[in-house]
């Protein structure tokens, strides 16, 4: 079996080299084009996001809320309504309305579940801030699973962790 | 030998692409490391601790359990934080000194204990940004607000370098965690670099990083809007590269001010003449947010002291009873700035004083008993000089100097005018005046007729830079004239002076001294001509003539040449020079000075003593040629008109030919003028 490998890459060394050079050679035109950004114009969406997050930056969270609410129905492929519908329920969180900041995140998870553990912890928060301690729980429990199962080398992780254990600690302190 | 197959290969390739792609969020090795590098935050290194500066590449939060989501006010915030810092727990303590610590801004460092004073300075600062009102979860104060529930990504910025000892290069924000120690014990707070945040720097339509996760904070913001103490409510890290917040300002806070103006406009600070009229204002500014209270006492004082003094920057009170101030009162807040009485006139009679007004009000702050200002104008003389005849020029070097012509920016020609209000009267030149720095205060073309080019600023070189109500009126020539060297013309043929004292009337011809020299008056007469050459300084204590005047033919003018390779000092009681006086350096740097006043050899009149000293005015016909003119004669002043110093530069200084001519005829055949005449 080696010695046929072995063969096949002495036939095809030349090939082989030429593809690595091509593959590098993508890989850098896609690193370009995401940086210089000359092939590729911004969506109404894309626009809405920035001014959103520049609006929140201001501390001005009822106008952020306002920009997104206008290109709500905009959004096309799942990947930006999912990245829509996160920006949109933070900014709802923001602007004190809870209940459509829990709503958008639950329409995200049903398109992507897989944004169901990153969005935990804040989707714990809101309903912290509403007062439902069980439902909060039930969150931060989820997040700290989640990140529990990263490799907790890393300092972000660790604090992640035992944040969220202390407040899970605490909320069940209130519970009982 | 190493062999690889297809399928090897391939997996080769494919993770060349993913580390070529995404470079920017490939995790951080921590490795062995010692505190080094840049600070990243709170002035300390990466992963160093705020207090002990120790090391530890592992952590926790800073809080265990972290700000619940119910603490949206001050008061539970505060009650939160004290609750953390009472609480026995060394975790919770030293997360809750450290945000305590950094929020009042303090230096890295021991002690780790919060006093009481920074206790209540970080309460009072909490409280000024929400002492105004609270709506929607966010809290408004004089200082700002507080944002209490924020869903926002982590704020990256742009790091490269090696910090503490490992290399970084990406976008991070800056994070913090407490140090658990492993063992080590260091119970500390320290900032690291986290990549789980946002950054504008992408382009639109890579917005939101998509590695990046929202989490909820707590936001200060100042009262321009920017975030300057940022806390993650899961953990209560601080986020960023946060200052402190900023002291609560005071409910009021008085700043007592006197201004001096010369009456009709004008700046007093420069100095006012005797007959002038000094307006004095006063007022306090409130630069709290409240107004002061309803007793609130302002003294105005006056003080007036002979001779030169400078205002205090901190007055003590006493002196003569100021105008009525309509004080106790209160005093609106918000810079609301309150004018106190009228304006009150002064007439200035004497010169040679300062006068001082004062300004007190009590209280000045809730802590602050007293604060006073204090303003002073000097009555001075401004004295001026008029050159009649010819030019000034200011910069060019000797001959034999390298660049003579044209390095010698701070080569100014500066006096005292009155400005256009008054026809630009004052110190002046009638023709032109070159300059390679300044030329302040001082108008050319002046006092000529009709068609003559404009005053203060027609015959400045150069004109082309001119603010002539700021007393600029030209100069930065880009190069003049160098000056001959006259003292390199001292003929080999001459007679020595071996007295340190002579009489200016000298006989006829050359003379030479080597050393100082004090030259007595003289009367030099009709067809004497005297050059005196002198190798050290000159004290002139005597008037310097020519005799009958008037009564001169074009072949018999005086001259009277004084060529110093060293400095001249003229004597105060010398009215009259006239002839040529040349002070030389000898290295472009030192000496060639020429004091108008001075009490005798390297004796020049102290500053402090001008005034008395050196009233009498001095008329030369002639011409000054030297490296600095010190113009140090105090006669009358410039609102009388009359200069204390006039030169007078006329043919007769060029008609008759030096004794030491060495070729040519002794006199002219004929002189015609043509123009320009400068």
């Amino acid at each position: 079996m080696v010695g046929r490998l072995g063969r096949l890459w002495y036939e095809h060394r030349v090939v082989v080299v030429v593809v690595v050079i091509v593959l590098l050679a993508a890989a850098g035109l896609v690193i370009a084009s995401v940086f210089s950004g000359e092939d590729k114009e911004a969506s109404a969406v894309d626009n809405a996001l920035v001014q959103a997050q520049r609006q929140t930056t201001k501390g001005d969270y009822d106008e952020a809320y306002s920009k997104l609410k206008d290109v709500e129905n905009e959004a096309v492929s799942k990947t930006e309504k999912v990245t829509l519908y996160s920006e949109l329920s933070a900014a709802a969180g923001n602007a004190g309305k809870l209940d459509e900041a829990i709503s958008y995140l639950e329409k995200r998870h049903q398109l992507d579940a897989s944004t169901i553990n990153l969005d935990a912890e804040v989707l714990g928060g809101y309903y912290e801030r509403k007062g439902d301690t069980a439902a909060a729980l039930q969150q931060y429990k989820l997040a700290l699973a989640y990140y529990e199962s990263l490799p907790q080398g890393d300092i972000g992780t660790q604090v992640t962790v035992t944040g969220l254990k202390g407040r899970i600690a605490e909320l069940e302190g209130v519970q009982q | 030998m190493i062999r690889f197959g297809r399928l090897t290969i391939s997996m080769l390739c494919a993770l060349l692409l993913v580390g070529t792609l995404f470079p920017a969020f490939a995790p951080t090795k921590a490795e062995a490391a010692s505190c080094g590098g840049p600070n990243i935050a709170f002035g300390r290194q990466r992963w160093c601790g705020y207090f002990g500066n120790g090391i530890d590449q592992n952590g926790n939060s800073v809080i265990s359990s972290g700000i619940p989501a119910s603490v949206d006010t001050t008061p539970e915030f505060i009650a939160l934080v004290k609750g953390w810092l009472n609480s026995g727990d060394a975790w919770q303590t030293t997360g809750a000194q450290f945000l305590i610590l950094t929020m009042i801004g303090r230096a890295p460092g021991a002690p780790k204990s919060v006093s009481a004073a920074e206790l209540v300075k970080w309460e009072q600062s909490v409280g000024s940004y929400a002492d105004l009102s609270t709506s929607g979860g966010i809290s408004y104060g004089t200082n700002g607000r507080i944002d209490w529930n924020v869903s926002d990504y982590k704020p990256c910025d742009y790091f490269n370098g090696t910090y503490s000892g490992v290399a970084f290069n990406n976008f991070a924000a800056i994070n913090t965690y407490y140090q658990k120690g492993d063992g080590v014990g260091l119970d500390d707070v320290a900032a690291y670099f986290d990549t789980d945040c946002y950054t504008t720097y992408l382009q639109p339509w890579q917005a939101p990083n998509p590695s990046a996760v929202k989490h909820d904070f707590i936001y200060f913001r100042d009262t321009s809007g920017n975030v300057i103490y940022r806390v993650r409510r899961l953990c209560a890290n601080p986020i960023g590269q946060l200052g402190g917040l900023q002291q609560p300002q005071p409910a009021y806070d008085l700043r007592p001010s006197v201004t001096a103006q010369l009456a009709g406009g004008g700046n007093a600070s420069a100095g006012v003449e005797v007959g002038q009229t000094v307006e004095f204002r006063y007022s306090v500014l409130n630069q709290g947010v409240g107004a002061s209270p309803a007793n609130t006492s302002c003294t105005a004082y006056t003080n007036v002291h002979n001779g030169y003094v400078a205002a205090r920057s901190n007055p003590a009170t006493g002196g003569g009873a100021g105008p009525p101030t309509g004080c106790p009162r209160s005093f609106p807040g918000n810079n609301a700035n309150t004018p106190l009485g009228g304006v009150e006139s002064v007439v200035v009679t004497v010169d040679n004083q300062t006068i001082c007004r004062s300004l007190f009000v009590s209280p000045a702050t809730g802590t602050v008993a007293s604060r006073g200002f204090e303003v002073c104008v000097q009555v001075a003389a401004k004295p001026f000089v008029s050159v009649r005849g010819g030019d000034v020029s200011a910069g060019g070097g000797v001959e034999t100097l390298a660049n003579c012509s044209t390095t010698n920016s701070g080569a100014a020609i500066i006096g005292w005018n009155r400005g256009a209000a008054n026809g630009y009267q004052g110190a002046g030149v009638q023709f032109a005046a070159y300059a390679l720095g300044t030329i302040l205060d001082v108008a050319t073309s002046q006092g000529n007729g009709a068609g003559a080019a404009a005053t203060p600023i027609g015959l400045s070189f150069a004109n082309t830079t001119t603010t002539p109500a700021a007393g600029r009126f030209g100069g930065s020539f880009g190069s003049v004239p160098c000056v001959s060297d006259h003292y390199g013309t001292l003929p080999a043929a001459h007679s020595t002076i071996n007295s340190t004292s002579v009489s200016a009337a000298l006989a006829s011809g050359v003379h030479f001294r080597s050393g100082d020299l004090t030259l007595t008056s003289g009367a030099i007469d009709p067809g004497r001509k005297i050059s005196v050459y002198v190798n050290g300084d000159v004290y002139i204590n005597g008037n310097v003539t020519y005799a009958n005047s008037g009564t001169w033919s074009s072949k018999n003018v005086p001259l009277f040449r004084l060529v110093v390779s060293g400095d001249i000092y003229i004597a105060p009681g010398v009215s009259q020079l006239d002839g040529l006086y040349v002070a030389q350096s000898q290295n472009g740097t030192t000496g060639g000075v020429i004091h108008t006043c001075a009490t005798g050899l390297r004796a020049p009149v102290d500053l402090t003593s001008l005034a008395g000293s050196c009233g009498t005015q001095l008329v030369v016909n002639g011409s000054f040629t030297a490296r600095q003119v010190r113009l140090l004669r105090t006669y009358d002043s410039l609102r009388s008109g009359n200069a204390a110093e006039i030169f007078n530069y006329s043919p007769a200084l060029w008609i008759a030919q030096p004794a030491d001519i060495s070729t040519g005829v002794e006199w002219y055949d004929s002189i015609t003028s043509l123009p320009p005449v400068l």
